[in-house]
């Protein structure tokens, strides 16, 4: 396999005056070379903090706990010193964030944000001219028309679509070979997500780096996932491929999530689903499945034990008790039971 | 742009206006006459219907206003009633050393808050914020007349390092002489000035540090030490610009207190012992100049904001049309 990221039972928390919030409870995945992973689910679910965290970007009071590896291309990047993840950011790995109005300095050009994450990785000793050069072709490479004077132009000079395109020129400059996307179309209005998202296809097709898409619309996923990871409550409840979680999801909180977006291909009378409730208190997570005061499939053994992780072969795991061979599954709309029933 | 400073320009003659109009107004109405000064006993009554003509005192304040104004806007701000000579020469000579005491503090002061405010901010609730916040926050407390004259009994009387007074020993006049002189003076202007900078620059460090471009710019591997030098620190400049505006009138101006203290031949202490004789040629002179120096460096405060910030500049010119 050629796999990029491996994370090993990553856990991270949060110290606060409450107590701690346990973001991410031991989540393990794989992220392989030049393909798209989503982490998918709702805010507080640990999605962002997975993606800090392979950045070392994880601050006070944020830990991330004992235990936890993540390996890029084999070394575990938690062990790095601080001179290795100023190396490590930015050349191996980038990111976008959300806003790009916030994300970029203000008071600092266009071009000179874009140059300064190839000037932090110059190890070619490239001459500033060079740099310069490479940041107009980067910005002709994500599209944007007048490359020479966006250069000079401060970033309250440009659209939204168009700052969230710097930031990609900014973040793909160095070639690196994994790029996080946080929310990266959610402040985006909907053409203009379709463009973006189109634009980081192309992109990846050229470039070849692999993408970890953090994101609540599924729209989004659909469009442009190889492999989905839901998590919910700092678990992974469900992976798989975007066909297996589209078409056969098996853990109710995916397949709640997948019913409650309207989709055209479906019976219109159809009502969507919603999702009763709210995610759990953090600092005192629950015992058995953390779904299990919100699932309506809920059993005894629910609340007691954590589910176990099931796979159905190609990497689609499942982590809930519906899919025990002796759990009462006459009611429940979607299939879950093991690869036998297909 | 032009527009923009012409307009502020104007601004500017109106306040002026009002400030003179105002403190002139203010001398009148001060009880006590400043005729008594110059009357005694043994005049006879022609003689002081004579004096009190001779001040202008036989006519009504506004009548004093507008013939003081008139004079005034052609650069002439009368004569003394002390000294019996013209006003404007005496405080253009005192000028250049006020703005070298007040200048030099002024930079000491900058070149000490900047980096301790970033650092504290940076550093933000450890020890060294603790010892930075602390500094500043005695050199808020302490009043600098006091702090002034612990440095004298210190440095001279007790150590004999530097001269307590004036800017030059006498029959010596050489650089190192006035360095010495400044020392002291300089220093204590610096802290009680550099203590509310620093807070202010902690405050936008912090506030700056937690804006989503630094967590960009760390994704893109910048050291902390580039953060700071090459993102945050233009972004916690624009309140320190405004107080620099503020600060401008005290540059030119001097300080009652520091320059009083340390016996600085400045225009500080000049104007104070011009109101213990009750100059009031010197005072409007004086009044006119410090008012003159505010308003003007909050004029170049707002343009330079505009420097520091482009969305500002880019606000003007959108409201003048371009």
């Amino acid at each position: 396999m050629n796999t990029l990221v491996n994370i090993k039972n990553l856990s991270v928390s949060y110290f606060t005056y409450a107590g701690e919030v346990q973001s991410v409870r031991g989540i393990s995945f794989d992220i392989e070379k030049g393909k798209t992973t989503a982490l998918v689910g709702e805010s507080g679910c640990g999605k962002s903090v997975t993606s800090k965290s392979l950045l070392g970007l994880i601050e006070k009071p944020g830990v991330i706990k004992e235990g936890s590896q993540i390996f890029f291309e084999e070394k575990n990047i938690l062990e790095f010193t601080d001179k290795q993840w100023f190396q490590f950011r930015g050349k191996e790995c980038s990111m976008i964030f959300q806003d790009a109005l916030v994300s970029l300095n203000p008071t600092m050009k266009i071009g000179k944000q874009i140059m300064e994450n190839l000037q932090n990785h110059n190890t070619d000793n490239l001459p500033l001219s060079k740099i310069r050069q490479k940041a107009q072709e980067m910005l002709e490479l994500v599209g944007i028309p007048d490359s020479r004077s966006c250069l000079d132009k401060y970033p309250h000079e440009l659209s939204g679509g168009m700052r969230q395109r710097v930031m990609i020129a900014t973040a793909l400059i160095t070639n690196p070979k994994l790029l996080i996307a946080d929310e990266p179309t959610t402040a985006l209005d909907v053409t203009i997500q379709a463009q973006i998202l189109e634009l980081m296809k192309k992109l990846q097709e050229k470039m070849g780096m692999a993408i970890i898409m953090i994101t609540h619309d599924l729209g989004v996923v659909a469009e442009i996932a190889d492999e989905i990871v839901v998590m919910y409550a700092g678990k992974i409840v469900e992976r798989g491929s975007n066909e297996e979680i589209f078409y056969n999801p098996r853990h109710p909180y995916t397949w709640a999530l997948m019913k409650s977006v309207p989709r055209l291909d479906l019976d219109n009378k159809e009502e969507l689903v919603t999702i009763e409730g709210t995610i759990p208190d953090m600092i005192h997570p629950p015992k058995g499945c953390s779904f299990c005061s919100r699932c309506p499939y809920t059993m005894n053994i629910c609340a007691e034990h954590e589910p176990p992780n099931t796979d159905f072969g190609d990497g689609h795991q499942v982590s809930c008790w519906l899919t025990d061979p002796r759990a009462d599954i006459s009611s429940v709309p979607f299939q879950t039971g093991g690869a036998v029933n297909v | 742009m032009l527009k923009y400073c012409l307009k502020k320009a104007g601004q500017v003659a109106i306040v002026m206006l009002l400030i003179s109009f105002f403190s002139f107004a203010i001398i009148d109405l001060a009880p006590g006459d400043i005729s008594s000064m110059y009357l005694t006993e043994d005049m006879s009554d022609a003689e002081k219907q004579i004096v009190i003509e001779k001040l202008g005192l036989d006519k009504s304040m506004p009548e004093q206003y507008v013939a003081w104004l008139q004079e005034a806007l052609k650069g002439n701000f009368g004569v003394s009633l002390s000294y019996k000579t013209p006003v404007a020469p005496m405080l253009t000579k005192r000028l250049p050393s006020t703005i070298l005491l007040m200048g030099t503090s002024l930079l000491v002061s900058l070149a000490l808050s900047i980096p301790l405010g970033l650092i504290a901010g940076y550093k933000k609730n450890t020890w060294i914020d603790n010892i930075i916040s602390g500094f500043a926050y005695f050199g808020m407390s302490i009043p600098s007349f006091y702090f002034g004259m612990l440095m004298i009994i210190l440095f001279t009387a007790t150590l004999h390092w530097l001269p307590s007074s004036g800017m030059h020993t006498v029959g010596v006049n050489t650089p190192s002489d006035t360095f010495q002189h400044m020392i002291m003076p300089v220093l204590t202007m610096a802290l009680s000035t550099m203590a509310s900078k620093t807070r202010y620059v902690r405050a936008n460090t912090i506030g700056q540090l937690s804006e989503e471009y630094v967590l960009a710019s760390k994704a893109k591997g910048c050291t902390p030490a580039k953060i700071l030098r090459k993102h945050v620190l233009k972004n916690t400049l624009l309140p320190i610009i405004t107080i620099l505006g503020m600060n401008m009138a005290s540059l030119v101006c001097g300080s009652f207190i520091i320059e009083s203290v340390f016996g600085w031949p400045g225009v500080g202490s000049f104007a104070m012992e011009a109101i213990g004789k009750r100059d009031y040629p010197i005072i409007m002179a004086y009044v006119m100049l410090s008012g003159f120096i505010l308003v003007a460096g909050n004029l170049v405060a707002d343009i330079l904001y505009s420097f520091a910030d482009p969305r500002i500049k880019r606000g003007i010119d959108i409201a003048n049309g371009k």
